[in-house]
């Protein structure tokens, strides 16, 4: 197989979405593990956005 | 989560529950159908199969889900993983009895057709609902839509939902500019009273409705450490292939793990070649590309990449891959050498040419696994360890490591279903061997049944257990099944393995009585093997010395000879051919090494190895050491032999045979009419010293006291024996049914009650579950069986969901406990 081909057929089969550089995050899971601190994540921009998204779902 | 059923959910669970058809759902989120599969999980156990883009025409990706799904659902290791979907299902189907209610629903079904036909043909016994997201739907008529013009929230139904919190005026409006799409509603709803927007339930998880951007770094160290390794790779090779060399040791174990070797193969390749080249992202391209059959085209590139560094991974990969034995060896030996990994010397051990240093080896492999606790490289290394040992015919040790090896896998919760399924298949043969064979039957059974359903792929799998089904039916004497078997595999065999699959053929033909037949196989497999190595050569010849040994002795010798003393033969090939030498010829020096091995030798393994009974009679008394010229078996068929001869005796003639087998002192003549009919005085005394005249005539018996004259083998007797001893496995073995199950004689009552309650009493005492599961599938409604079987069983063993379906059955059934 070459490279082109897997690349073809991986194109739609990805299992996240990338735009602007950014990966679009839609899982809860992932976020309460982060809060929890099992997963702990030094990056201010995701425990930021992270932390304003289980505000507004655990209300 | 928790809500309440709103008249809209409500009118929605009652047409589901209603359909006798499996329901196909269009609209998706917005028309609420993920909340209308979570009220469905609420009423009965749900196995939401979340499907993703990333599984379309993956078949092994598919049934990990639905694996996984299912197992959630029941909170048993029902259905393996690491298998092809219809593998997954074929265990499914053959397993419902057992699950009691279940739906399963699947996501984004768009992605899967095969799935869904394959799981329709169930609907009878399992709800089914099938949530398109993408368009495309079956249009069958054996199927009930429910498309968005059933979902679409009534006025009144969305009345009830706003609880009259809004006038009437607003929401009608908001109802009519959602065209009544339940969350596309609720949303406007929630906003409109200034509340959070709902949460859609999904498989498994809740899914937030807005997404949240973050930085790929960011996200790829959540995933490594919360062990989410398969996706960890899909992001790395989307979005930050620098890091793929640096990650690829500790998330490529979990697509190896799971069998999603044609995913790994697609994202390493489409690496640019800069992010391709170090050595542990070539030993996984390696190993990926072999699991889909395109590792050709990468051995350049490997072979230049180990011309220039030791890479003892690589090289280690390489040596299992490559075809040439020699090279084999070479690259493995110097893997290990320079650097001993779990892997290089599973390798090393594997390849050695010499089985007792290669057995050393692996069993450093094995210490090297544990200490650094990988348990699949465990059990794999054991797994190997068995191999071996089956080789050079140390099969009782065989038995126990692979024992070892599929209780690790259980324990440990592994999803490598093919190598378990090895593991299984080695671990049965060497139970053949030493007469563990009570239990093993379904079980082989069972998993060729399912197998058979995967046509082309994991064919070598089906081969494997197809001899192993073949060598147990010959043993149980089941002739006609075994040859249907070892018929198919001789036709199913590439062209150098037609010598391994034509000496089971040629012993079932030989118990037949076929010998010209056998003959005829064997010259045809002999001269399409001429000239090959000695692995595949030898096997053919063997065979054919076999057949020839009951057509023309004299040239059977010359072929038998060098299969005995061949030390790279596996064992029980050279144990066949010293049988067959010996039986031509009394004379024949048996080589040391294989006289050593006639002592594990079961009465099982030993009809596998030679037969028919009637020619190996005198050399089965020397190698089984049964010397006694009368052998009474009851447990299970009853059948009696006197000097190699058959008795086809009355039930009377046995329970009279078995009654003096239980009394080796003798009874009289009123002592034995008392056993057989207690106070019953229609049967005569004189009418039962005739019945005892004519049993003489076949059996030597003395008179006053009647005594049996001749030294017999009574398997009751030998079970009892066993049961003292605390040898379990052998027991049950032996104890394939009760004694003279069908007898009514107080006597035999007597003994029968005896030996049953023994049996019993020393299975729920060994706490060894194969053992008790023997006994609870024999014996269906003994709580107490069941129930230590229950509490001694590993939490994934497959079997787990028969042994809590059957103990819910009892308990209702007693009424133990209300329902």
């Amino acid at each position: 197989m070459t490279r082109e081909q897997a690349r073809q057929a991986l194109e739609k089969t990805w299992r996240f979405k990338q735009e602007n550089g950014q990966i679009q995050l839609r899982e809860l899971e992932l976020i309460e593990q982060i809060m929890a601190g099992r997963a702990p994540v030094q990056h201010e921009a995701l425990q930021a956005s992270v932390a304003r998204q289980f505000v507004e779902v655990s209300r | 989560m928790s809500y309440t059923v709103t008249v809209w959910l409500d009118r929605l669970l009652k047409r589901v529950f209603a359909a006798n058809k499996p329901l196909v759902f269009t609209g998706g989120e917005s028309y609420g159908v993920p909340f209308v599969l979570d009220a469905v999980a609420s009423r009965v156990p749900l196995a939401w199969v979340d499907l993703q883009v990333a599984d379309a025409g993956d078949y092994i990706a598919q049934g990990n889900r639905l694996a996984v799904a299912v197992n959630e659902a029941l909170g048993v290791t029902l259905l393996p993983q690491a298998l092809p979907l219809h593998y997954v299902i074929e265990v499914l189907k053959s397993r419902l009895d057992h699950v009691g209610q279940l739906a399963i629903a699947v996501s984004n079904a768009d992605f899967a057709p095969l799935l869904v036909d394959a799981l329709i043909p169930l609907k009878t016994r399992l709800t089914l609902l099938f949530d398109y997201r993408h368009g495309a739907t079956p249009l069958k008529s054996n199927l009930e839509h429910i498309d968005e013009s059933v979902l679409s929230l009534t006025l009144v139904e969305a009345h009830a939902l706003a609880d009259n919190a809004l006038d009437a005026q607003t929401l009608e409006n908001l109802w009519r500019s959602s065209a009544g799409a339940y969350l596309t509603f609720m949303t406007g709803l929630r906003r409109l009273r200034n509340e959070p927007t709902p949460t859609v339930p999904a498989a498994g998880k809740t899914l937030t409705r807005d997404s949240v951007a973050v930085a790929p770094e960011a996200l790829l160290k959540v995933l490594l450490e919360s062990g989410r390794f398969v996706e960890a790779l899909d992001l790395a090779v989307m979005s930050l292939p620098g890091q793929v060399a640096d990650i690829i040791d500790v998330v490529a174990p979990a697509y190896q793990e799971q069998g999603l070797f044609h995913r790994l193969h697609l994202l390493l390749e489409s690496l640019d070649a800069v992010f391709q080249t170090g050595e542990s992202v070539l030993a996984w391209r390696l190993l990926a590309a072999y699991y889909v059959g395109e590792h050709a085209a990468l051995l350049p590139e490997v072979e230049a990449f180990l011309a220039a560094h030791e890479a003892p991974v690589l090289r280690a990969r390489y040596a299992g891959i490559v075809r040439d034995p020699e090279k084999q060896f070479t690259e493995a030996k110097r893997a290990a050498g320079f650097h001993s990994t779990s892997l290089t010397l599973f390798q090393y051990g594997r390849l050695h040419p010499d089985h007792q240093e290669g057995i050393t080896i692996l069993r450093a492999a094995l210490r090297l696994a544990e200490t650094q606790h990988s348990h699949y490289d465990a059990a794999r290394n054991a797994g190997a360890l068995a191999e071996r040992l089956i080789h050079l015919g140390r099969y009782a040790e065989a038995a126990d490591w692979s024992e070892w090896a599929v209780r690790l896998f259980d324990k440990a919760n592994l999803k490598d279903g093919p190598r378990r399924l090895r593991l299984l298949n080695n671990w049965a043969f060497a139970r053949i061997m030493i007469g563990q064979t009570a239990g093993l039957y379904d079980e082989i059974r069972e998993t060729l049944t399912h197998l058979s359903y995967l046509q082309d792929s994991m064919s070598d799998l089906v081969v494997l257990f197809r001899s192993t089904l073949a060598d147990l039916e010959l043993v149980l004497g089941h002739t006609e099944l075994a040859e249907e078997h070892a018929e198919k595999n001789l036709t199913q065999s590439p062209r150098l393995l037609l010598g391994r699959y034509s000496v089971p053929l040629v012993r079932v033909l030989l118990e037949k009585g076929a010998v010209t037949l056998a003959v005829r196989h064997a010259e045809r497999v002999a001269r399409l093997t001429a000239g090959e190595a000695p692995r595949y050569h030898q096997p053919a010849q063997l065979a054919l010395g076999m057949a020839l040994a009951f057509h023309a002795p004299e040239q059977a010798i010359p072929l038998l000879t060098p299969v005995m003393h061949d030390r790279d033969l596996l064992a029980h090939y050279r144990l066949t051919a010293a049988f067959y030498l010996r039986y031509l010829d009394a004379s024949t020096v048996v080589p040391e090494d294989i006289l050593e091995l006639y002592g594990q030798l079961s009465p099982s393994g030993f009809k596998l190895l030679c037969g028919p009974d009637e020619a190996f009679r005198v050399l089965r008394g020397d190698v089984l050491g049964e010397i006694e010229p009368l052998q009474i078996r009851v447990l299970g068929n009853a059948s009696v032999f006197y000097e190699g001869k058959r008795l086809n005796l009355s039930s009377g003639a046995l329970e009279i045979l078995v009654l003096l087998a239980c009394n080796p002192e003798g009874l009289s003549l009123e002592a034995l009419h008392t056993k057989l009919y207690e106070d019953d005085t229609r049967v005569k005394l004189s009418s039962l010293r005739s019945s005892v005249s004519r049993l003489r005539e076949r059996v030597p018996i003395s008179s006053s006291p009647y005594r049996i004259m001749v030294p017999f083998y009574f398997d009751a007797k030998h079970c009892m024996a066993l049961l003292q001893q605390e040898k379990v496995r052998e027991a049950l073995d032996l104890y394939q049914g009760s004694i003279l199950a069908l007898s009514d004689a107080p006597g035999v009552r007597e003994q029968r009650g005896q030996l049953d309650e023994f049996v019993r009493q020393v299975v729920l005492r060994s706490n060894d579950v194969e053992a008790l599961m023997v006994m609870c599938q024999r014996w269906q409604d003994d709580y107490e069986l069941w129930t230590a079987l229950e509490r001694l069983m590993l939490k994934n063993d497959p079997r787990r969901a028969l042994v809590k379906a059957r103990l819910t059955l009892l308990r209702k059934e007693f009424d133990w406990e209300a329902y």
